[in-house]
């Protein structure tokens, strides 16, 4: 059995069936697409926060704009060359146009991961500091008793553990006395994922929700990552697992390089008890506050005298000197020394790296360019099947290769279109 | 579309012709940012611009480089309904976010 | 993409078959078949196991808001027991855990309380226990039910079953334009069909967030523990990503065939109306379900991410702040949701017509009345479908004015369905009835679905929509259409083509055991939920309103009608389950491959097609519904018959019998 006009096209349509499918599928994508950008255009109309704006570099973006173009430019190329069944030709601007998908992938990476090693500090205030954690985690010392839950423990947290790696010996819990898993446990035993599993079993069939046990080495410290836990005080610290320590909560402020401070959401700009913490630099950093807030207060001025139907408050609000205002914050802009600040835990709203949890711009800037770069990733993955595996249709028969490079080329073109619409959002305004 | 060797052999030079408008174009629009259009800063004007550039930009790759421009009248209406959708949506979207019950209410 | 420039082996594979014939084995004629029958009645099997499942996910419900409280009887215990079986089996092999399969977690053995909230004692005064259905797994049934009926049930089986076993032979094509693309959308289907099958057996359960599945709850539900990941909400998500790209598979693959591999001389005005009714379905969820795939998306990204798409600054939960950035928007989530789900509901509705309009002229012996006007109704329906989502959002604080446009809009959208729904009724007019089963399912799907549409006008408007927005009138608007409506549509379906699929013929009786039986308990099940829910019954209630006593009273007991209602269709069912199986075996052969003496081009194909379909190439010569044509040898003139050469001496003689 054959199917018709997978080659030739029908007369009364014009059309071969594949292209009737990549067009159709690319009206679908139009629409996944658009579902995309209106989402933007919602999530940025509503903001509650200021929206960032010129906060990607703008060259990488712009590179990669060229870079699909050229692309885009080779993939019909591509398609020209068949048709004239130049194979040699074909095959070199294939080539490129992979070449250049690499690139993209490349200068992606390279992107992201910039975001991801930057982070961002809201203090209560509303005051949002840029920079580089030096150390975050919570230390957690004197650890002389942990609590396992049957439901959901594992051994994970032990990973979080501070210093030698020596065996956890524990003493085995009074509760499971009579626990047939229990009985081959030894008055001390080591906590191994074995021995785990039979004190959990061994709760289970007692009913027990949870299991405590009492350390018989020498007490454990910690150093636990914010993400890994579930809640905290001085004496007990829970993981997401459940597992709970009992000991001594020793540190738990955050030691941040600042390299930007954003003080367009904060109450009170003066006030702010961000001039408050402690520093480890002393003079320079009094020194630093008090350029910060004449600049800031100079620019105000500035920014009023030029703006006369503003007052303070609205002047907050406005764009420009929003804009400005940021300018001014970020730390002499090109030395690799920045102000350190320790911010207790107590005075953070919220701590995250730039990942899609640092804000909903982020959020979809990730969506977007990650799921444009899935589309880039796939079509790169068909293009080198047509270049590298698909000679011998070429022999059979050159117009059916041709209708292929014809729809990989459309969807190619439709991911450099979507793009032009990316790069200006994100990275121009 | 051109689909007789001869023909595209002639498409051949329009193709490289438009991909250097794009490039062009490209660098227009980031041009364009380090220049104020009326207002400060990042404006509505400057969107406008931005995006009226990157349509001229896509048509242009869907006109040409996506044969757009003599293409078979089936696919224009596929491409017009949903054309017309997107637009729907966005638009909706937009004016259901700008009217919000207390907004009617005062208006 | 499509199958052929991705997956040249396709074509590889074709060739291959096509010069020495080898025989395909088990797996490549019945698993991973190309052949659209042989998907299309995988989908059908799928279709009706997810919708036998969801039925009975839905009779637990009911079953709790009739009798809160109380024990289950043994009878709905029952089809979970060899799950719990395997569970225990699993447990000793120390595999699985065996509470995550256990019944006692979600339906607990839990002291029994009587009407007025007393300890039922026994005689010896000991309280008596009893799997009481906990309001945990009255929430988790209830998401899931909406999303298996829904997504997996009635999609499955009006669209994909339908539309590919019926659809190519109808346009007289061998196959779908892209096959292996075909075949990968069902399997795609069923990664997503056992993923959401699946987030039963996880320790959280299934989601429970309704099968709206909005954010904030949505979002925030089971989040902590160990892993996101395995939680409900999450596997939810998953299968939903699956499902969609399934669909949309799905309809690249239906239009592009229905564009390109029409028979010769099947031109658009020659398609059947079931073919127009798939094609407009077809387009609905090509360009609908992207902004649904974006909110699945942006929702597992909330989830596992952290990120805050759907969820505003501040939000707290039990008083405690959430440690998220905030800043989204959960109003956003339901327009993505709802851009897909108001076309999904024509989605389900189109198919259901789509049949029924094939079955009323084949019985009434008489063209479909108005075969233009249905088709350009149907186009007008499945353009305004969507600009009409917000309807369902009123209560959301849109403004009056935006609520205004989405009124208008609902109500202008009616007038097509009214199109649709009065052409056929019209089919009706002097027609000379046989009331064979499908007919008898298709004829009582047009009051039922009348009864759907129109309580849905007063839900258009807002004011109206105020008061019954979440109430049980809602809950029986969408139910006339989808069950006794969509459903009984498909039932006809399936009795009507069944002897094509099969080559044999689906009992009589047993076919007039399971629709009386069936129509009687589908208007007791939802009649009385039109009042309840004027009444201010709202929907989702786990006791069915008993908490809320001073405001249900009045119209608590019809909870007991209703939920014997349900059991009494879940009985006739029954009928229809040994029909389908037992007339594989004992079903009357059909005598001919046009049992039903039928126009449209699938009966020109042999019984149980071969691959590749039509024995020769099929030309139409005429409209889709030439029944009775006057001066006709027979009451029908199928489409691929050609014109008898004309005889003058016969024109004059009007009757069939003269002409010979
Ligand atoms: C005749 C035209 C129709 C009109 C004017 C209409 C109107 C409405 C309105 C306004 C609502 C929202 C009620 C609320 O949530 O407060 C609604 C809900 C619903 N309608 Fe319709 N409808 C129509 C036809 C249909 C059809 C053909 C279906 C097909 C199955 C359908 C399925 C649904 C569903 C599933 C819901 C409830 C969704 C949910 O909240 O879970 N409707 N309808
Ligand atoms: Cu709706």
């Amino acid at each position: 059995m054959e199917i018709p006009y997978t080659v030739t096209a029908r007369s009364d349509t014009g059309l071969w069936n594949a292209k009737i499918g990549i067009w159709l599928f690319l009206a679908s994508e139009v629409m996944l697409f658009g579902g995309l950008f209106s989402s933007y255009v919602y999530l940025r109309m509503g903001a509650d926060f200021p929206w960032p704006v010129h906060e990607l570099k703008v060259l990488p973006g712009f590179l990669n704009t060229m870079n699909l173009i050229i692309s885009s430019v080779t993939v019909v190329f591509a398609w020209a060359s068949l048709k004239m069944r130049m194979y040699t030709r074909y095959k070199i601007c294939m080539s490129i146009t992979l070449a250049c998908a690499v690139i993209f992938m490349c200068i992606k990476a390279y992107e992201y991961s910039g975001k991801f090693a930057h982070y961002g500090v809201t203090l209560n205030d509303g005051t949002v500091l840029e920079g580089h954690p030096v150390d975050d985690l919570i230390s957690f010392d004197d650890v002389t008793a942990i609590t396992v839950t049957t439901a959901t423990s594992d051994l994970k947290f032990l990973n979080e553990r501070d210093g030698d790696d020596a065996p956890v010996m524990v003493k085995k819990p009074l509760e499971l006395d009579g626990a047939d898993a229990a009985s081959d446990l030894p008055a001390e035993f080591e906590l191994d994922s074995g021995n785990l599993r039979s004190i959990k079993k061994a709760a289970r069939q007692k009913e027990l929700a949870a299991v405590r046990l009492e350390l018989t080495s020498a007490p454990l410290a910690f150093n636990v990552h914010e993400r890994r836990q579930k809640g905290y005080n001085d004496t007990q610290l829970t993981f997401r697992d459940g597992t709970t320590l009992e000991g001594k909560m020793t540190n738990d402020s955050i030691v941040f390089g600042v390299d930007r401070i954003d003080m367009r959401m904060t109450k009170d700009i003066e006030n702010s008890p961000f001039f408050g913490l402690l520093s480890p630099e002393g003079e320079s950093w009094e020194e630093w506050k008090g350029k910060f807030l004449k600049h800031y207060g100079s620019t105000m001025d500035e920014f009023l005298r030029e703006h006369e139907e503003f007052d303070k408050a609205k002047a907050l609000e406005n764009v420009e000197f929003q804009r400005v205002g940021l300018r001014l914050a970020t730390v002499e802009p090109g030395s690799h020394h920045y102000p350190e600040v320790v911010i207790p835990r107590s005075e953070k709203r919220f701590y995250s790296n730039f990942t899609p949890r640092y804000n909903p711009y982020y959020a979809i800037y990730f969506l977007m360019t990650g799921l444009h770069g899935l589309h880039v990733i796939g079509g790169a993955l068909v293009m080198g099947y047509m270049l590298f595996f698909n000679g011998w249709l070429y022999k059979k028969n050159p117009e059916h290769l041709a209708n292929r490079v014809e729809v990989a080329g459309l969807f190619w073109h439709f991911v450099d279109l979507i793009w032009i619409f990316l790069f200006p959002l994100y990275y121009l305004f | 579309m051109a689909s007789n060797p001869e023909e595209i052999r002639k498409h051949q030079k329009l193709y490289l012709f438009i991909g250097c408008v794009l490039l062009i174009f490209t660098g227009v629009t980031v041009l364009m940012t380090t220049i104020d259009l009326g207002t400060p800063g990042v404006g509505p004007s400057d969107i406008a611009a931005g995006l009226a550039i990157a349509t001229f930009k896509s048509s242009l790759v869907a006109l040409i480089f996506m044969h757009l421009n003599s293409e078979k009248k089936l696919i224009y209406k596929f491409l017009l309904f949903t054309m017309i959708f997107f637009a729907g949506m966005m638009t909706l979207f937009v004016l259901a976010k700008l009217d919000p019950i207390t907004f009617s209410f005062y208006h | 993409m499509d199958a052929n420039p991705t997956h040249p082996e396709a074509h590889d594979d074709q060739d291959h078959h096509g010069h020495d014939h080898h025989n395909p084995t088990f797996l490549e004629k019945y698993v991973f078949s190309t052949d659209h029958k042989v998907i299309g009645i995988q989908y059908g099997i799928s279709g009706l196991v997810f919708l036998l499942f969801g039925f009975y996910l839905m009779l637990v419900m009911r079953f709790s808001i009739a009798n809160p409280g109380e024990e289950m009887p043994l009878v709905l215990r029952m089809p979970l027991m060899p799950v719990e079986w395997l569970g225990g089996i699993l447990q000793n092999l120390g595999i699985f855990d065996h509470k995550l399969w256990s019944w006692d977690r979600w339906a607990p053995m839990t002291a029994l309380i009587d009407s007025s909230g007393n300890p039922i004692t026994d005689a010896t005064g000991a309280p008596v226990f009893g799997h009481v259905i906990s309001p945990d797994l009255y929430n988790m049934f209830g998401a899931m039910h909406g999303t298996i009926m829904v997504f997996m049930g009635v999609v499955p089986l009006g669209f994909a079953a339908f539309g590919n076993f019926v659809t190519p032979l109808q346009i007289g094509a061998p196959d779908m334009a892209f096959p292996r693309l075909n075949m990968w959308s069902f399997w795609v289907f069923a990664i997503g069909g056992v993923i959401m099958m699946m987030s039963f057996f996880i320790p959280t359960g299934a989601a429970q967030a309704g099968w709206t599945n909005y954010s904030p709850l949505a979002t925030t539900l089971q989040v902590d523990g160990k892993s996101i990941f395995w939680t409900g909400p999450t596997q939810w998500l998953l299968a939903m990503v699956f499902v969609i790209s399934s669909s949309l598979l799905g309809a690249v693959n239906f239009i592009a065939t229905i564009i390109n591999l029409r028979a010769k001389g099947m031109t658009w005005m020659r398609l059947p109306f079931f073919v127009w009714a798939m094609l407009v379905t077809g387009f609905l969820l090509l360009l609908a379900f992207p902004p649904l795939e974006v909110a699945a998306l942006m929702q597992l990204s909330d989830r596992l991410m952290g990120s805050s798409f759907f969820l505003p600054t501040g939000l707290t939960e039990g008083g405690v702040p959430l440690d998220i950035s905030g800043g989204g928007s959960p109003i956003l989530y339901q327009h993505l949701f709802w851009f897909l789900a108001h076309p999904e509901v024509y989605v389900l509705l189109l198919p259901g017509i789509a049949i029924v309009s094939e079955i009323l002229p084949n019985n009434t012996r008489k063209p479909l009345w108005g075969y233009k006007s249905m088709v350009y109704g149907v186009m007008t329906l499945g353009f305004l479908s969507f600009i009409v989502w917000a309807h369902h959002m009123y209560l959301t604080g849109m403004g009056t004015m935006i609520s205004t446009f989405f009124q208008t809009t609902t109500v202008l959208i009616s007038v097509p369905s009214v199109i649709l729904l009065t052409c056929l009724m019209i089919s009706l007019w002097g027609g000379s009835i046989r009331f064979t089963v499908p007919m008898l399912f298709a004829t009582a799907f047009l009051p039922m679905f009348g009864f759907g549409g129109l309580t849905g006008l007063p839900l258009a408007f807002n004011l109206i929509d105020l008061f019954l927005h979440d109430t049980y009138y809602v809950i029986a608007h969408f139910h006339y259409i989808v069950a006794p409506g969509t459903i009984f549509a498909l039932f006809a379906g399936i009795y009507y083509w069944y002897p094509k699929a099969t080559g044999r013929m689906m009992s009589n009786v047993l076919g007039h055991l399971h629709f009386w039986p069936s129509l009687i308990c589908m208007n007791v099940i939802f009649l009385p939920m039109f009042v309840q829910g004027m009444a201010g019954f709202h929907r989702r209630w786990y006791d069915g309103g008993k908490f809320f006593e001073q405001i249900s009273a009045d119209y608590i007991h019809y909870n007991d009608y209703i939920s014997i209602g349900a059991y009494g269709l879940a009985i006739a069912q029954v009928f229809f389950i040994v029909n389908f199986f037992g007339s594989l075996i004992f079903g009357r052969k059909a005598t001919t491959d046009n049992p039903w003496q039928a126009t449209t081009l699938e009966w020109a194909a042999p019984n149980k097609p071969p691959h590749g379909n039509f024995l020769s190439e099929p030309v139409v010569y005429r409209g889709p519904y030439e029944y009775s044509v006057p001066g006709a040898e027979r009451d029908y003139t199928p489409q691929f018959e050609p014109d008898p050469p004309v005889d003058p001496a016969s024109l004059p003689a009007k009757t069939p019998s003269s002409s010979h």
